[in-house]
């Protein structure tokens, strides 16, 4: 028949070489999201448990904020990525704790759950980082546990502009897209937000 | 926006928050280190599905054509079929619907009953005849 015979020919090209040259694409949108991924992790999943102070709901978070960037936003330009990825991930996180929050009322009449998750025991903020001699790294690990808890203690959208500026290093049109704010709140969240550290932490002098 | 009311993330405060932060980060046990990275590939492993799926998905216009195509060459058939003084070869559905009607009269095994279902044929035809 004419019509499977045009098909099989691809018109004017050869449909085995677009397919091909497809695939290859394909290939390397692959790669590259998957260094992405590897990049942004570890950080990502130490902005999402400061926020929420557990290991096992930051991992949910990262876990699901890497889902949907596959899912929905993977075919857009590289350049994108890393604020798509955290404004999902900020989305989880207020998800998670939105979940949270039910969760705790509906529990907090059992005996010896008051709810209150400031004291939790934080295994990764106590480990410390691996500098030379017990001495720094008691040192190091007193001064990380300050700083969290400080950073608890600001508000989300100052939390969030400090972290994404300062810790992921989001310039500020990206932290914007992140947020889903304009790049003026973005400046002026983080302005508060280090003033804020500052007069809680000092200059934090090593 | 006022003057003063930016940084340049060069404050001590700043640089040795993000060096504690870093260097948390890059300190992650290996139990959360493993759960990231499974996270990882599960997450890339939809994408490859996703697009095994495309791939497949891609052929469907061939096969909606195809299937146009035969729908095209039944219809004809059958509507050639349907044409005045075209009449349609007996098929063996026939039977069966004869063989399955429970009202129909009972197939006689004795010769006896044949004459007299052929007297009675002849004779109501022959009424049918004076009646028109």
């Amino acid at each position: 028949m004419d019509a499977f015979a045009t098909l099989r020919c691809g018109g004017t090209g050869s449909v085995t070489d677009t397919t091909a040259g497809r695939a290859d694409l394909a290939e390397d949108n692959a790669r590259a999201l998957e260094a992405f991924l590897a990049s942004v992790e570890r950080k990502a999943f130490r902005i999402a448990q400061i926020a929420l102070r557990d290991a096992d709901d930051a991992l949910d978070a990262v876990q699901d904020a890497m889902l949907q960037l596959v899912r929905r936003y993977a075919a857009r330009p590289q350049p994108e990525w890393k604020p798509l990825f955290y404004r999902i991930l900020e989305n989880r996180v207020r998800d998670q704790h939105r979940r949270r929050g039910v969760r705790n009322r509906i529990f907090a009449w059992l005996p010896g759950r008051d709810g209150d998750a400031d004291e939790v025991a934080d295994p990764i903020a106590e480990a410390g980082d691996p500098a030379p001699g017990p001495e720094a790294r008691l040192e190091a690990g007193e001064a990380l546990a300050a700083l969290e808890r400080a950073l608890r203690r600001l508000p989300e959208r100052q939390r969030q502009a400090f972290l994404l500026r300062n810790f992921e290093g989001l310039d500020v049109a990206g932290t914007a897209t992140a947020m889903g704010c304009s790049e003026g709140s973005v400046k002026t969240h983080y302005f508060r937000a280090v003033h804020a550290l500052r007069g809680e932490l000092g200059e934090f002098e090593t | 926006m006022r003057s003063g009311e930016e940084s340049n993330g060069n404050s001590n405060l700043e640089r040795r928050a993000r060096e504690l932060l870093e260097a948390s980060a890059a300190g992650l046990d290996g139990r959360v280190r493993s759960r990231l990275t499974r996270a990882r590939h599960a997450a890339l492993a939809v994408q490859r599905h996703a697009r095994a799926r495309r791939a497949w998905l891609s052929w469907a216009p061939v096969g909606a054509l195809a299937a146009a195509v035969l729908g095209a060459l039944v219809y004809v058939r059958h509507g050639r079929m349907l044409l005045p003084g075209h009449t349609p070869p007996a098929s063996g559905a026939d039977d069966l619907e004869l063989l399955a009607d429970v009202d129909a009269l009972p197939l006689a095994e004795d010769a006896g009953d044949y004459d007299f279902y052929e007297w009675a044929a002849s004779a109501a035809g022959e009424t049918e005849a004076v009646g028109s």
